[in-house]
């Protein structure tokens, strides 16, 4: 009987060897560290100085406007390819690695994007995807094996790795003409550091939104707020008619929380003007401000208010946020208005693939709390850096940044071009283009503000906003504990 | 003793295994010993700032009082139904099918458990259709007896008459009766007891109220249930008392219903009285099927023929396997239970996925997580590492000395 | 307590025993209303033991209900609903998930990952438990506490300098270098198992062996293995699926790459980036589920009792 055990052992070695050959093959290729040297890239593109037309919109755009409408010249400008080193370079099986968060019908989407730069230059697009980006990426930056490219979820995470010298600057390489024809100044200032451009803001949310229900409005004899003031004689009324007026929901798993701070952005910004919301970002006022207090008032208001919000406080925090977009297209609906951004279109049509935009389900842009800040908009992006240098991420990078890339995902839907060059013909549906219409033409617009906050200020704001819902009526400890953090974080 | 052999072959066989332990595990255990006296950025030595911080800060306080608390249900439970339920299919036919049913957990992936769960604990706001299993049957048993609650009211009524009486009854037969009777009595006095010296205590000194409100409920959910056990116990052995038995449970199960028929759909995960329960109860509910599987193999080496005598020697099943079975396989208990304490010590997907730490739901590796890889405070990620590392010496310690009374004794 | 409690391992008789306390009964015949009564008082443990599988299966029969169930009704109305007539199921969730892009390369990926990353460890774990159990050299106990105390490291701390080491031995991204990290992260728990079960196999066995002359990789091969094939199996399980469900670790090491990231890094990318289509985890964690399934199942045979007593016999 011990022969046979032993032969099964021998065969299970023989097995394991065998094993380990054929799989070192095969892994031997795809070693993730580039291999070509960053140095020999033939750099066509030089960084030209600013035309004075762009920068007189630059000082212009700076004080009030983050996007402003694209001008005619601009767009005739993009129409070509953006830089001729994206499409003339041989990049045959050069790959690159993108790390993002993307998945499902967004990976898809960006598939299309990147396939069509493989058939130009022959290179290869690897995509790595993860939904706890940032958990990843610093492991791999800390570990000295980063991505290619990155594409982060917000810009403070950007200014981190571009201080700690993890980013590669664009403007060595990228026509910086074109850029600046492409992108608002604002947009350039949020991705540079020390005066170099570090990122490119790629997939853009609007986030004034109020979603609703226009045939239910109808059916309730309302209409639509243009003040902070109207929306709550509406928000009474619909009280009174026994009907609930407010969807809120806050749970994201580990990013819970984040459609509450989102709220205050929109409201603090409305509010106080981009003046205090900057100071207040960058924690140059104390939480304890009194603007910023009236704000959290505000939201509280609505939190508080009894039969305002469907399940109340601990509705808010155990109801998913997609999820809490679905409730105003129920028959009968269980509540009336969701503020949430742009990207809730696509929550609404994926449950309800037969509403049609418009006048089955629409939004309304967040009422005027301070006439003076009318037309305030609140917005996210993703941010696209680079941490290697070779030709053909430069390639890619640059293909990205330009226009036609970004038009061809806007066409498939579920995406908002930053680069202002991309015509709004481009986008399938009305709401989409009003949404990107109001991205581009909104008079201030500030990036939500917990995403430019460091992280650790984002993930308490969060958790204290969880507690302000089931709590509304203690804004003074809320702004206590969070000035205690800000204090700490801020150094 | 027999001879050992020369200590140089028996290297090589531990040889390959500390050789990748020591790459892959003791060497990034120096790596952030070292980093946990570093600032943030690992730029500047700070000496036991991070662990100061730690130690005085409410958050990573919180994780390790909800440590603690995992660990000792969590281990209780995982270690407690294995064993019991490994036991039990040990005597059925069935025996393969019902312990992959328990097993079955551990082979879902983690991003699966997460999904399976959002359908268990789901809240819906009152008034609309529950999704939650959990609340749609809390809810559906509430509506019944919110319906019939005039019937609960009566049955409960008259079961718990006849309960009292018939306690009476036997109260006068049986005269060892009596003593669990007094038992009976003087148990919720000392819960009562127990209560108020928690407030007096908490009045004089700096214990939050949370971490003796838990320690409270420890003691008075022992002494209540020594309290109800004894009583059965006694019960059991007059006729009038397993009358008053039945008219109690019946009792107890309508005013339940009763109690029900006002619930409110609760949201389990946010709930700070729920959260930590219900968080514990999936790592159960996952984890059960591995001290289940190692304990089923334990038992398969216990000679049947030892069992068989001591039921011949009159032993009931009880006896059996507290006596018998429990002592014989209990190096592989010991074991179990190490391991679980550890796994539970450093428990990070469940509560990470869940509630990420919200709602004092918090444990030191998701604190450690989010130290280091989201806040890019990498000391203080460290320290909170070396904590948990230290946490584990007394554990190490007591195994130790279990070694060496094996070895004494081989 | 007596020793003999608490040692099992001195009661292991060299003949095969009967398994199933049923058969036992057969050597004890009895009358038929004895039996009955018998069969009567199993009654209640059955009960118990199905109860208890039925409530740890409902919220596993929750996730296969919802699996084939369409994306909307599920986040509208409770799983349980769709039991009832009008039936309304749909394959589409599955469908999704294995036409995804990449899911083929993604199985065969983590088999060349799952294999050797649980065979490894077992293989390595035994040698270091036979030496640990049964060998004598200076500082063994400490050593094997610090091994066991390995347990602890949380997987998180490691990755940032195990990553710095494989840049410079150019191991990310590449099978090998998994293979590893799988062994080392496996390899506490397997030492710790293996040694508590090669404790317990009785000294006489040993030393009637070394009397013998037999050396210690015949001992080793030809009785410890052997014999200690449930803890064996029951760890080739547990490594197994776990390996086979590691979702970080490929990740960091692998980075990925679909050329080699296994199936768990294809799913998760089915999910976008806001999670609202995750309807679709339900039928990627059955699917992923099957294999660990069948390992499971086809290695229950080895915990059958009588198995150590038979094989020490012959």
């Amino acid at each position: 009987m011990f022969i046979q055990k032993r032969t099964g052992l021998i065969i299970a070695g023989l097995l394991l060897v065998a094993l380990v050959a054929v799989a070192c093959a095969p892994a031997a290729a795809p070693t993730l560290a580039p291999t070509a040297a960053a140095t020999t890239a033939a750099t066509t593109a030089a960084t030209t100085a600013p035309t004075t037309a762009a920068t007189t919109a630059a000082t212009t755009a700076a004080t009030t406007a983050a996007t402003t409408a694209p001008t005619t010249s601009a767009t005739s400008a993009s129409a070509g390819a953006p830089t001729t080193a994206a499409t003339t370079a041989n990049l045959s099986g050069q790959h690159v690695s993108v790390l993002g968060v993307w998945g499902s019908s967004e990976l898809t989407a960006f598939q299309k994007v990147y396939g069509v730069w493989e058939k130009q230059t022959g290179g290869v697009v690897d995509w790595q995807g993860t939904r706890d980006l940032t958990a990843v990426l610093t492991t791999r930056v800390q570990g000295g094996n980063p991505p290619d490219i990155a594409i982060l979820p917000n810009p403070a995470l950007m200014q981190q790795l571009a201080s700690q010298g993890h980013l590669i600057a664009l403007d060595s390489f990228m026509n910086m003409n074109q850029v600046k024809t492409d992108y608002a100044p604002a947009w350039i200032n949020l991705g540079s550091y020390q005066n170099k451009l570090y990122a490119i803001f790629y997939r853009a949310a609007n986030k004034e939104t109020v979603w609703y229900n226009p045939q239910a409005f109808t059916a309730g004899g309302y209409t639509v707020p243009k003040t902070w003031t109207e929306w709550m004689a509406l928000a009474n009324k619909m009280v009174a008619d026994g009907k609930t007026p407010f969807s809120i929901a806050a749970e994201n798993g580990a990013a819970s929380g984040w459609p509450l701070t989102d709220w205050m952005s929109e409201i603090v910004l409305n509010n106080c003007g981009p003046t205090v919301y900057d100071q207040w970002v960058t924690h140059t006022i104390p939480w304890t401000d009194a603007c910023i207090k009236q704000s959290f008032q505000l939201f509280g208001t609505i939190l508080g208010t009894k039969g305002y919000v469907l399940g109340g406080g601990q509705g808010v925090d155990a109801t998913n946020f997609v999820n809490g977009t679905y409730p105003m297209y129920t028959n009968p609906p269980t509540a009336y208005m969701d503020y949430l951004g742009s990207f809730a279109q696509g929550f609404i049509t994926a449950q309800y693939p037969k509403l049609q935009a418009v006048t089955g389900y629409n939004f309304f842009p967040f009422p005027t709390i301070n006439s003076q800040y009318a037309g305030s908009v609140t917005i996210g992006a993703d941010v696209l850096v680079m941490m290697h240098d070779t030709p053909a991420v430069r390639s890619f990078m640059t293909y990205l940044a330009g226009a036609p890339a970004q038009e061809t995902w806007a066409k498939l839907g579920g995406f908002i071009a930053v680069n202002r060059s991309v015509p709004l013909s481009a986008y399938p549906d009305p709401i989409s283009k009003a949404v990107a219409q109001d991205l581009y033409t909104a008079k201030v617009s500030r990036f939500g503000a917990g995403d430019v906050m460091p992280a650790a200020m984002q993930q308490a704001w969060w958790k204290q906003m969880l507690l302000f819902a089931q709590n509304p009526s203690q804004v003074d400890a809320t702004l206590n504990s969070l000035e205690n953090s800000a204090k700490s974080i801020y150094k | 003793m027999f001879q050992r052999r020369r200590s140089l072959t028996s290297w090589l066989w531990v040889g390959p295994a500390l050789l990748i332990l020591a790459g892959y595990l003791v060497y990034p255990v120096i790596v952030t010993v070292y980093e946990s006296l570093m600032n943030s950025s690992l730029s500047r030595f700070v000496g036991l700032d991070n662990y100061i911080w730690a130690f005085t800060t409410e958050s990573p306080l919180l994780a390790l009082r909800n440590n603690l608390f995992w660990i000792i249900v969590g281990t209780t439970a995982t270690v407690g139904f294995g064993l019991v339920f490994a036991v039990l299919a040990d005597r059925v036919r069935f025996e393969s099918a019902a312990k992959a049913a328990i097993f079955m957990p551990m082979a879902i992936s983690f991003v699966g458990a997460g999904v399976i769960w959002k359908f268990m604990y789901d809240w819906q706001p009152p008034g609309i259709p529950q999704i939650g299993l959990l609340n749609a049957m809390l809810s559906t048993i509430g509506g019944w007896a919110a319906a019939n609650h005039v019937v609960l009211l009566w049955i409960g009524a008259i079961a718990g008459v006849v309960a009292l009486v018939t306690f009476l009854i036997a109260l006068v037969r049986v005269r060892t009766f009596l003593l669990s009777a007094l038992a009976i009595i003087i148990f919720p006095l000392a819960i009562l007891g127990v209560g108020w010296l928690a407030s007096a205590v908490q009045a004089v000194s700096e214990i939050t109220p949370s971490d003796l409100a838990l320690l409270v409920v420890v003691i008075q959910l022992v002494l209540a249930l020594a309290a109800v056990v004894s009583f059965i116990y006694a019960m059991m052995h007059d006729t009038w008392g397993q009358i008053s038995i039945v008219g109690a449970v019946i009792a107890a199960l309508c005013l339940g219903l009763l109690y029900l028929a006002s619930f409110q759909p609760v949201t389990w995960l946010q709930n700070e009285t729920t959260n930590n329960w219900a968080l514990v109860a999936v790592y159960v509910w996952i984890w059960t099927g591995f001290c289940l599987v190692v304990l089923s193999a334990a038992l398969k080496g216990v000679d049947a023929e030892i069992l068989e005598a001591s039921r011949v020697d009159g032993a009931n099943e009880f006896q059996v396997f507290a006596q018998v079975l429990v002592p014989m396989i209990s190096t592989t208990i010991l074991v179990v239970a190490t391991t679980m304490i550890i796994n539970i010590l450093k428990v990070f997907d469940v509560v990470y996925v869940m509630t990420s730490g919200n709602f004092n739901t918090d444990v030191i590796a998701n604190a450690l997580y989010f130290q280091a890889f989201h806040f890019e405070d990498f000391g203080r990620g460290a320290a909170l590492a070396v904590i948990l590392l230290a946490a584990v010496v007394p554990v190490m310690l007591f195994n130790i000395r279990r070694f060496r009374e094996e070895e004494g004794m081989r | 307590m007596s020793d003999s409690t608490t040692h099992p391992q001195m009661k292991v008789r060299p003949e095969a025993r009967p398994a199933q306390p049923a058969a036992r009964e057969e050597e004890h015949p009895r009358l038929d209303a004895a039996r009955l009564v018998h069969v009567l008082l199993q009654a209640p443990l059955n009960i118990i033991v199905v109860a208890v599988s039925l409530l740890w299966l409902l919220p596993t029969a929750g996730l296969l209900v919802s699996s084939f169930r369409p994306a909307q009704a599920i986040s509208q109305s409770g799983w349980w609903t769709a039991l009832v007539p009008p039936y309304h199921f749909v394959l589409d969730n599955y469908i999704q998930v294995l036409t995804a892009n990449g899911m083929g390369q993604g199985f065969i990926n983590s088999l060349i990952i799952t294999i050797p990353g649980t065979i490894l460890p077992i293989l390595i774990g035994s040698f270091a438990a036979y030496g640990f159990a049964w060998m004598n050299f200076p500082g063994r106990d400490w050593i094997f506490i610090v091994v066991v105390g390995l347990l602890v490291v949380p997987i998180q701390m490691t990755l940032i300098p195990i990553l710095q080491l494989y840049n410079t031995l150019h191991l990310t991204g590449t099978f090998p270098g998994v293979w590893l990290a799988h062994t080392a992260y496996g390899l506490p728990l397997a030492v710790y198992l293996l040694r508590n079960f090669f404790q317990s196999l009785p000294k006489d066995l040993f030393e009637s062996a070394r009397l013998d002359g037999a050396t210690e990789r015949q001992i080793f091969f030809r009785i410890v293995i052997p014999l200690s094939v449930p803890a064996l199996a029951s760890l080739t399980i547990f490594q197994f699926l776990w390996v086979w469900n590691d979702l970080l670790v490929a990740l960091i090491y692998l980075g990925g790459d679909p050329r080699v990231a296994p199936m768990t890094v294809t799913v998760s990318n089915l999910v976008n980036s806001y999670g609202s289509n995750y309807q679709v985890l339900t039928a990627a964690a059955f699917i992923s589920m099957l294999l660990p399934l069948v390992v499971f199942f086809s290695l229950q045979q080895y915990f059958a009792r009588g198995l150590l007593a038979g094989s020490i016999k012959g």
